[in-house]
């Protein structure tokens, strides 16, 4: 197996998809769900996955050199594992779509009064297909890169917001009950689901010390990053947060006094850009994985080729409007069936894990008893 | 330089983006500048006229005048609603109004008659409105008001934005701006304060002046415009710090001095109190009045029941300075020493009686209006949510839990030199 990734290359990979799609329509969405109890529901979202991404993790552990698609037609059978995959190639798609969406719905909202839709996509078209023919390994180097600016950027994010926070907007907390919280989660289910990028990266990561540690470290970071922004925006917009459908732009400009420096929301508009493209590229490329898998495609070409033309073509049927897809997303079968498929991915890699690890103990037991022999 | 450039060159991406700018580059050379596109307004007053609102608005024309009032613009519109009353706007200058840089949306009093959310709705929503405006009510009209700011020799408009911030910091004015508006509106309280501005009309003199030297610049702007008739020689903002309490929207009244002093004593965030106490007979002064300023002040309120009546407690560390005293009988050496400290215990006595004298009368008058100016339902619900629940049930009306609710002030205070 071709250790094509490092731990912390890895780890910037899994940030990025951790951050990415959470701080742009997400929490006014959680907050029509959840309202008051909004950054619980966060909470207890990123701790479902921060678990599934643990097990993930344990699991790479004990099989540093298999893959996910191995480990799968092990347990399963090639039929299963490409049923599987193929699942999950169009899940990253729609995710992909969904980030390009907003990046394109934040360009409108915070820099262009308007974006010609065929310019939009003509650009996109030939970046996605670029970007998609570059390996993991490619995007972690220019994340290991891009990595202060981007943290930089993402804490001044909270920087301003503090003062505003009101505790009568954060409390009290489960005045309702749980059921606001289980409601949020599971409608906003298609925000969460950060393990997935691991079963892709599973068997490709170069082993080194304290791998384990590196990785949740990065992971708990970027959770807890995430957790603040929430309580900061519900903090800040309270009752009205429903209607901040552009969360990392509208919390600096609710800050009613100018500040002596203009438009430091300009880097806060910068960084995003940037994070919502790689995230784009990151969907993509897992996509394209899938897709080869599913296809028996072992170049690069073909699947960033489909995928690419995929994803600018469902992106012209949205009209490039984000909240086409958010409704269609937030639909109750729709939330309720990607929310299951993350919890079914979860326990077929477990099970799949149990099943090889038991074939493991057989073959050794048999080698032993035929030594003896 | 020429590796590079052999680099570059191999690199087939690099044409593709190549070909993209070739293409799309001369299409930009035609495009309208946005200046030409859009009208910059940084105020909005708001009045209505026989049920139509009129809008009054500040707009930036730059003209390359040294005298920045010069650069400002007064256009006036109307419509059944705000949306159509801007599209009118539009229509008479030939650009898009443009809300990005509007800090400031000033009400008349006529309008507070009405739900001001009904008014406020379109700035909300739009995202046009890209800052976080702050609300002024005028005590003459809106256009007044308007006008006032163009005609100031302030900076741009930054004289209604500084009024505001100004105000803030001397009262207990915190963030007057429509978000802060809504999520009020939308809390159990549903009361808001806002500041009370008024224009001081110029005299018949100056008026024609400004009128002359507005009609030279009639010429240079389009659209509907007040400048051509000699009335927008405007007269001057006054701030009389007066607020204006609304409940659900709607205006109620005007506060009195009494809640002004403790509202603004107890707001974490005012920094100019100023307090006076006469009458005074120490050790330093005889018959005299004392003028305190604050220096630094620390808030913490504790929310508690007390057999079962919610009670709130400021503990208030306050610290002061004297600002002037004010005698027939006083001047000697001691009263002009700068280190010494005048704060006595018959004056911190005296400070402490006028505090709780305000405080009696405040809470009369809340109690008696059922007025939950500082929001007290939703900071008991948040910090004793169980015992404010058991609260509600236990007293006759749920409404009207203000009923039995008391404000103790506990101030905590000492000299600065």
């Amino acid at each position: 197996m071709e250790k094509t990734i490092n731990v912390r290359q890895a780890s910037l990979l899994l940030v990025i998809f951790t951050v990415a799609l959470k701080l742009s329509v997400l929490p006014a969405m959680i907050s029509d769900y959840s309202a008051i109890d909004g950054y619980i529901t966060c909470f207890f979202a990123l701790i479902i996955d921060f678990i599934c991404t643990l097990t993930i993790i344990l699991i790479m552990r004990k099989l540093p050199d298999t893959n996910f698609f191995e480990l799968i037609t092990q347990a399963f059978g090639k039929v299963i594992s490409k049923i599987i995959f193929l699942f999950m190639s169009i899940y990253f798609i729609l995710k992909s779509i969904i980030s390009l969406l907003e990046l394109h719905d934040y360009y409108i909202t915070a820099l262009f009064e308007d974006i010609k839709p065929i310019y939009f996509l003509f650009v996109l078209s030939f970046l996605l297909l670029y970007l998609f023919n570059r390996s993991f390994r490619n995007l972690g180097r220019t994340l290991q890169v891009f990595f202060w600016p981007l943290l930089i950027g993402l804490l001044f994010t909270l920087i301003y917001p503090i003062s505003d926070i009101q505790l009568t907007n954060l409390l009290p907390i489960f005045s309702d009950g749980p059921y606001p919280i289980f409601n949020g989660i599971v409608h906003t289910a298609i925000g969460f689901g950060d393990f997935m990028i691991m079963l892709l990266l599973m068997g490709h990561i170069k082993p080194a010390k304290n791998t384990t540690k590196i990785l949740i470290s990065y992971l708990s970071f970027a959770m807890l990053f995430v957790v603040l922004f929430y309580i900061c925006f519900q903090g800040s917009f309270g009752a009205t947060s429903v209607g901040q459908t552009l969360a990392l732009s509208d919390l600096p400009l609710h800050n009613p006094y100018p500040a002596n420096l203009g438009k430091l929301e300009w880097l806060t508009i910068l960084i995003w850009t940037i994070i919502l493209l790689f995230e784009s590229t990151i969907l993509g490329k897992c996509a394209c994985k899938c897709f080869g898998v599913v296809f028996n495609c072992s170049e690069k070409k073909t699947p960033a080729m489909v995928v690419s033309t995929i994803v600018v073509n469902l992106l012209g049927i949205t009209y490039l409007k984000l909240y086409n897809m958010i409704a269609f997303a937030i639909r109750s079968w729709f939330s309720v069936v990607i929310f299951a498929f993350h919890f079914i991915l979860i326990i077929l890699t477990i099970i799949a894990y149990i099943i090889y690890q038991n074939k493991e103990k057989k073959y050794e037991k048999y080698l032993q008893e035929n030594n003896a022999e | 330089m020429k590796n590079i450039y052999k680099k570059i060159m191999r690199n087939k991406i690099f044409y593709v983006f190549l070909i993209i700018i070739v293409i799309m580059f001369p299409s930009t050379l035609y495009n309208e500048s946005d200046k030409d596109r859009t009208l910059v307004v940084t105020s909005i007053g708001i009045d209505k006229e026989d049920n139509d609102y009129k809008l009054t608005v500040l707009a930036v024309i730059p003209k390359g005048s040294e005298d920045i009032s010069a650069n400002l613009e007064i256009f006036t519109s109307k419509g059944e609603t705000i949306a159509e009353a801007l599209d009118q706007a539009s229509a008479n200058t030939g650009k898009e109004v443009g809300l990005a840089h509007c800090d400031s949306i000033v009400l008349s009093q006529d309008i507070l008659n009405d739900n001001i959310s009904i008014i406020l709705d379109y700035f909300i929503r739009t995202s046009n409105l890209a800052t976080n405006a702050s609300l002024i009510i005028s005590e003459n009209s809106a256009e007044e008001l308007i006008k006032a700011t163009k005609s100031s020799n302030n900076y741009l408009d930054l004289s209604l934005k500084s009024i505001v911030m100004h105000d803030e910091k001397s009262s207990m004015l915190n963030n007057t701006t429509i978000e802060s508006f809504y999520k009020t509106y939308f809390s159990k309280s549903g009361t808001f304060c806002l500041p009370l501005l008024t224009t001081e009309q110029p005299e018949k003199q100056s008026s024609e002046q400004s009128g002359g030297q507005e009609s030279g610049q009639a010429g240079s702007s389009s659209g509907s415009n007040e400048s051509g008739s000699g009335e927008s020689g405007g007269g001057k903002i006054k701030n009389n710090q007066k607020v204006v309490l609304l409940k659900q929207g709607k205006k109620v009244r005007e506060l009195n001095e009494d809640e002004k002093f403790i509202y603004n004593l107890i707001s974490p965030t005012s920094e100019n109190i100023k307090i006076k106490i006469e009458n005074i007979n120490d050790n330093y002064v005889t018959n005299s009045t004392e003028v305190y300023q604050q220096i630094k002040k620390f808030v913490l309120p504790i929310y508690k029941f007390r057999d079962g009546k919610p009670i709130v407690t400021y503990h208030i560390w306050l610290s002061l300075m004297i600002d002037e005293i004010s005698s027939d009988s006083n001047y000697s050496f001691a009263s002009i020493d700068g280190l010494q400290s005048f704060l006595s215990d018959i004056a911190k006595e005296k400070i402490n009686m006028q505090v709780n004298e305000k405080l009696e009368s405040t809470l009369k008058t809340m109690k008696e209006n059922n007025e939950d100016i500082l929001g007290f339902y939703d900071k008991f619900n948040a910090f004793t949510h169980n015992k404010w629940e058991k609260y509600l049930t236990e007293i006759d009306n749920p409404d009207n839990y203000l009923e039995n609710l008391n404000i103790e002030i506990k101030l905590y205070l000492n000299y600065v030199i």
